[in-house]
């Protein structure tokens, strides 16, 4: 099979939920579509067809890198800029009804960093130590990201017992050499 | 009721409408302009190779073509020329990531994910800079403060100072009276700035020095071939925030001499001490060296001087980055005059070769000089002298992928 009809059979097949999970961090719709459309070419511009297997799961971790380049760009140039913008308002395409709406209305709240947390662990199912390797942070790092994210979205949802991040090990910040 | 985060975000991604979001037309176009220039680029090494073996033209600058390569030898020790890439512990998540050494201005600026493509090079050398997750502690300890966090800054100082003090009451110091002083002087200088919610401020203590021992092995199927970035190394690293980095150089030859490693697609990794206090060379134990990555590395043909240039240009006194001659046309009628000449060029590294042929003096070639964006296109310069000629070189990159070197010689007075 063509890269031409892998591309096809890709976005429309997974196109829509590829948006939907750009949207869950960029939180809005013309942004998602252009991450979108900037990873396929990525990945299609080198990728060969006998990949097509992964090709989804690759895409999707170029959006999140795509994401993230963005937001150190931003900061970089940026830095007296406040670090979280706040999106326009939610698609109502997209949060159709009910709790989607609402748990992506409150992802908004969350800076780029804790809501690709928040996207890696609960919609990519990673450990923590596996979201520090695809951030390139540290584990402790995820922590404090997914213990802030909680903060934040609690009054917002009421408890979500999920981001408790109790299965890693505490670093005391500032201890003794 | 409070809604279920996992269910939440699988019910937003995964049962949305089955319809295509966007036409994939337009995005196809886009590829393909992409994929052709990538593959007319090779196409004309191998063409351009051939022509050039016929005209008796050398090879500058790039690998020299070759087919040998370091031989496996299955009980060499770790992270040594022909051995095994198992000879480290599997690895179980990696603070070490690697960020893309190329001057493509549009590549990512981020952390490769392992897999991704790291360099496509026709030179000698790959030049990668390798970041390092660091741990509050280490971040603290490190005594750097990141950009424009002043009010978290001024927690931690002040956090930090009281600590210092602390200890030494209870005569278990860890900074003695002036490292007290010093950090008392951090905790003015950040809440000065603090008082300031506008300023930029970075703030970076004698003692922002972080440690790693860090090693890049290039391999071929599982063998290592390549060894880099550690030879009298003090593995200091520059730390920003939680990030440490450093640069780190491997040399494209067989570790076993053999000469130029033949063109093909290697994996690159890098070792790295997993005790994070860093240690002697002669201090490692297996148990403590771990593996991040893999990424690709590419190694392209290496080309040719372009063929075709007018017979009065000075190829002795100019040699020109390998690849297919555009153009090449005086500056003006005057037969005294410079040149312009255009040379399309393939690889990563096409910059770094140009000025390392021309020997320009007073350009470290691993850093960008002037870049600037105008569209969909990029341009690198940089200026410099050699006897006889003022130089400019631009290397002009489209987010196409196409890519072109410009020199612009013009004669000095003589």
């Amino acid at each position: 099979m063509s890269w031409e009809a892998d591309l096809d059979r890709l976005v429309s097949e997974r196109g829509s939920a590829l948006v939907a999970y750009a949207y869950l961090l960029v939180g809005d719709m013309a942004s998602a579509e252009d991450l979108v459309q900037d990873a396929l070419v990525r990945t299609y511009s080198r990728r060969r067809t006998e990949e097509i297997t992964w090709v989804e799961a690759y895409v999707r971790r170029t959006i999140l890198h795509t994401y993230l380049d963005g937001y150190r760009a931003r900061t970089r140039f940026a830095a007296v800029t406040p670090l979280v913008a706040t999106p326009d308002a939610v698609d109502d395409d997209v949060a159709a009804a009910g709790d989607r709406a609402d748990v992506a209305r409150a992802l908004t709240v969350l800076s780029p960093r804790e809501r690709a947390c928040v996207v890696l662990r609960f919609y990519d199912d990673l450990t923590l130590p596996e979201i520090g390797l695809r951030l390139g942070v540290s584990p402790g790092a995820v922590k404090r990201y997914l213990s802030d994210a909680r903060h934040r979205l609690e009054p917002l949802l009421g408890p979500q017992p999920g981001l408790g991040t109790e299965d890693v090990a505490t670093i005391t910040r500032g201890g003794a050499r | 009721m409070s809604p279920d985060l996992t269910r939440a975000l699988h019910d937003a991604v995964d049962t949305g409408p089955d319809d295509s979001p966007f036409s994939v037309d337009a995005l196809t176009g886009r590829i393909r302009r992409r994929r052709t220039v990538r593959a007319a680029s090779r196409g004309g090494v191998a063409v351009g190779a051939a022509g050039a073996v016929a005209l008796g033209a050398v090879w500058m600058g790039g690998r020299a073509p070759s087919s040998a390569l370091p031989a496996a030898r299955p009980d060499a020790a770790q992270g040594t020329c022909g051995s095994p890439v198992a000879a480290f512990p599997p690895a179980t998540g990696s603070p070490v990531t690697l960020l893309p050494g190329t001057s493509d201005p549009f590549a990512s600026v981020g952390a490769l994910a392992p897999g991704e493509s790291a360099a496509r090079l026709t030179g000698r050398t790959f030049v990668g800079q390798v970041a390092v997750a660091l741990s509050p502690e280490q971040s603290f300890n490190a005594s750097a403060v990141a950009q424009g966090e002043t009010e978290a800054a001024l927690q931690q100082l002040q956090a930090a100072l009281a600590l210092a003090r602390r200890q030494a009451a209870a005569g278990r110091p860890t900074l003695d009276a002036q490292g007290i002083a010093e950090l008392e002087g951090r905790v003015a200088r950040a809440g000065e700035a603090n008082a300031d919610a506008s300023a930029v401020l970075q703030i970076v203590g004698p003692d922002a020095i972080y440690r790693r021992d860090l090693q890049l092995l290039l391999a071929h199927g599982s063998t290592v071939v390549a060894v880099g970035g550690h030879e009298n190394d003090d593995g200091e690293m520059f730390v920003q925030g939680e990030t440490a980095l450093r640069t780190l150089e491997l040399g494209l030859q067989g570790c076993d001499e053999s000469g130029d490693l033949p063109p093909g697609t290697y994996d690159l990794y890098v070792a790295y001490d997993t005790d994070s206090a860093g240690g002697a060379e002669a201090d490692r134990i297996p148990e403590d060296r771990a593996l991040a990555g893999p990424w690709t590395v590419d190694l392209l043909a290496a080309e040719p001087q372009p063929t075709g240039l007018p017979s009065e240009f000075p190829t002795d006194e100019l040699p020109l980055a390998g690849g297919r001659l555009v153009s090449a046309e005086r500056l003006s009628p005057s037969p005294t005059s410079g040149w312009r000449v255009v040379v399309e060029v393939d690889g990563d590294d096409a910059l770094r070769q140009s000025v390392e042929l021309l020997a320009l003096p007073g350009h470290d070639t691993t850093r960008t000089v002037e870049q600037a964006v105008d569209g969909a296109t990029a341009t690198t310069s940089l200026e410099g002298s050699i006897a006889g000629w003022d130089v400019t070189i631009a290397a002009e990159l489209t987010e196409a992928g196409d890519q072109s070197i410009t020199y612009t010689f013009v004669p000095t007075t003589r």
